[in-house]
């Protein structure tokens, strides 16, 4: 049996490279026209060439996202569009629209297509009339339950995609325009302003607040697998480095560990609770046990809290002073204790005693981000890997 | 242009009188965003009582369960021989298909149905109608019109659908606030003062925009290029300003139609923006 693909978002050429390095099999990204994040740092055709020169050599592939619902003028260089970006070596669209999909399909044999959310796939009969129409995969709506999922995934010569991480949007994919009507901007063509994360006025003294909690399946990794899921997507292409290396590096050891029969229960508390602290929001897993309800939304006020335990990223070793360089993404000061991890899944426990500045000064504290800092360690370590806060020192107070 | 109304109380006959060409007609448990829906017995009365036009809403999204009692209606609905079926799942399409039912399919996908080539796809593949999005201006329509022979449908009047939702967000409100539940509220966004119905049942949640379009201005050049069908939605309504309306629009009144329904043009002459600087 194939095993499952760990699918990771990239909104820009370093993402793209972090998520493949930690261990997705394959990474979504947004071209320069007809992609749902219309504001995102998408992906010029050159960037997609060495995107896809990237991923391939490590075997590993490139889905580009198509999936705006289009007006007729959007229409304009479209065919150009996608033969360009064909030749780029994408493996695969990720398309919403019914002509779009069926263009690609009919045009080019040597590049897949994958329908996208946007379509809100719930039921077997339409997942079929995609197979039928040549699609190779479903992604399916993020409404559905365990036993939903497995009944499509059971439709032979199709495969199944499913959303594991992420934020969650509050209506159907695809029936929701409120960006459209508060703020003019098209949801459906990649402007969405996430209004649905907005409070509203109610009865004069009250707000109205109708924001979901992110989902986080890691507990339920094992069931995707055994129920005949294809792959497992994570969301999130503007998501910092930090969080994605995070995320793709958890999943990658908790799907590696399944399949090999290691994975402990504590082994997946501890990841569990390693993807809940970079997540901004508190997770749920929604619709996978029951029809989602108040536990599954927000209610109270503030629904994000910054994240501040990512102090760097390994950005190469000065061999004279035997220290890893890194650039300091939040304070850190010297007896904090931390841990490095690489994208190969090695995590270092590590208490800081020393911090050097790029001069090789000694200093007690790093508070400037951006700045190239150098930390005492005996090996240089592989490219993008990280340090993550554990434990602040006695002199937190400062 | 022939004129189709959504009601909501039972003054049907009344209406069809006045003018209306037909009646769109949710059908329970499968339809979403409406107010009012109806069960088969209901239809094939209507259909028996009316030699005016039936079409028939299926715009839920379908789950598995429900898979063998929607083919069951779609064969109802064959042997009513209602004048066509407004679909927004592909479910519905492709049941239709596989089982080699006669019914006439209308595209009915809300927010998507933006352009020509996929209306045009849609009627190679015999789905021989599309309902036009609300959120797509007066060119871009007479452009679709322009380039398509799909029997097109706009709506001319009525609260546009902005969201549907799986949750049950209002009972959740409701739940966590320690109040008594209602199914239908106001709520504002404060910064652009922009109002929305928000209403539950037991397929999710829908919102509404609280301002009626009302596309009364366009209406004779709509029709005059050629668009096939206009929607006057009852809404709230009552009987006699319902009828009013109607006779306004057949009797083309577009003082009395803006008098009773204002003048919100929606996005006629406001493109949507997707990418911000």
């Amino acid at each position: 049996m194939k095993k499952i693909e760990l699918l990771a978002p990239a909104g820009d050429l370093e993402r793209l490279k972090v998520v493949l390095l930690y261990g997705a099999d394959a990474v979504y990204v947004g071209g320069e026209k007809l992609s749902l994040r219309a504001n995102a740092t998408n992906f010029s055709l050159d960037e997609l060439k060495e995107g896809c020169t990237f991923a391939h050599n490590l075997n590993k592939k490139v889905y580009l996202t198509t999936n705006i619902v289009f007006h007729d003028k959007d229409r304009i260089g479209m065919e150009e569009y996608i033969k360009a970006v064909i030749d780029t070596g994408i493996d695969a669209f990720i398309v919403s629209d019914l002509y779009l999909a069926k263009y690609i399909i009919d045009n080019y044999k040597n590049v897949e297509v994958h329908i996208s959310t946007q379509d809100s796939i719930t039921n077997k009969e339409s997942a079929v009339f995609y197979r039928d129409l040549g699609a190779s995969r479903v992604v399916l709506a993020r409404e559905l339950s365990r036993e939903e999922i497995k009944e499509i995934s059971a439709i032979p010569n199709l495969e199944t995609e499913v959303f594991i991480h992420g934020a969650m949007c509050t209506c159907f994919s695809g029936r929701c325009a409120l960006s459209n009507y508060v703020t003019n901007r098209d949801a459906n063509r990649g402007g969405c302003a996430q209004v649905c994360r907005f409070a509203f006025d109610y009865n004069s003294e009250d707000k109205f607040t109708l924001a979901t909690k992110d989902l986080n399946m890691a507990m339920y990794i094992k069931d995707l697998i055994e129920i005949g899921v294809s792959s497992l997507k994570v969301e999130g292409r503007m998501r910092s480095l930090y969080y994605l290396a995070t995320v793709i590096g958890s999943y990658r050891f908790l799907i590696d560990s399944i399949y090999d029969g290691t994975l402990t229960s504590d082994k997946l508390l501890e990841y569990e609770r390693r993807l809940d602290s970079v997540a901004n929001r508190d997770t749920t897993s929604q619709y996978f046990n029951h029809e989602a309800d108040l536990t599954d939304q927000y209610y109270t006020g503030r629904q994000e809290v910054s994240n501040q335990e990512y102090l760097g990223l390994i950005i190469g070793y000065d061999e004279n002073m035997k220290s890893i360089v890194l650039k300091e993404r939040n304070y850190f000061e010297v007896g904090d204790e931390v841990e490095i991890f690489t994208p190969h899944g090695d995590i270092y426990p590590y208490k800081i005693e020393t911090i050097y500045n790029e001069d090789n000064e000694k200093i007690e504290v790093a508070r400037h981000p951006e700045e190239i800092l150098k930390l005492p360690f005996n090996r240089r370590l592989n490219d993008y890997s990280m340090i993550r806060l554990i434990r602040k020192g006695k002199n937190f107070s400062k | 242009m022939k004129l189709l109304g959504v009601i909501r109380d039972y003054n049907y006959l009344e209406y069809l009188d006045e003018g209306l060409d037909g009646l769109i007609l949710p059908i329970n448990d499968f339809s979403v965003d409406y107010f009012k829906y109806y069960s088969i017995s209901d239809i094939k009365e209507y259909k028996k009582s009316t030699d005016k036009l039936v079409f028939v809403v299926i715009n839920k999204m379908i789950f598995n369960k429900e898979l063998d009692n929607l083919l069951d209606v779609l064969k109802e609905l064959e042997s009513i021989n209602v004048d066509g079926v407004f679909f927004y799942d592909l479910a519905v399409f492709n049941l239709v298909k596989v089982n080699k039912i006669n019914i006439n399919l209308i595209y009915n996908g809300t927010h998507m149905v933006t352009n020509s080539d996929t209306i045009n796809l849609y009627y190679d593949l015999g789905v021989k109608g599309a309902y036009l999005s609300n959120e797509i201006t007066k060119d871009e329509v007479l452009n679709i019109r322009s380039n398509t022979k799909s029997d097109l449908f706009v709506l001319l009047l009525g609260n546009p659908v902005v969201a549907m939702s799986r949750r049950s967000l209002l009972t959740s409100y409701f739940t966590n606030k320690k109040k008594s539940k209602e199914d239908l509220i106001t709520i504002k966004e404060p910064k652009s003062g922009q109002e929305f119905l928000v209403k539950e049942d037991s397929n999710g949640t829908t919102f509404f925009y609280n301002k009626r379009l009302n596309l009364s201005n366009v209406y004779k050049e709509l029709d005059s290029k050629g668009i096939n069908y206009g929607i006057i939605e009852q809404g709230n309504y009552d009987s006699n300003q319902y009828k009013e309306l109607i006779k306004s629009f057949v009797h083309f009144d577009k003082k009395k139609i803006d008098e009773l329904a204002g003048h919100n043009r929606g996005f006629l002459y406001r493109e949507t923006i997707y990418k911000v600087k």
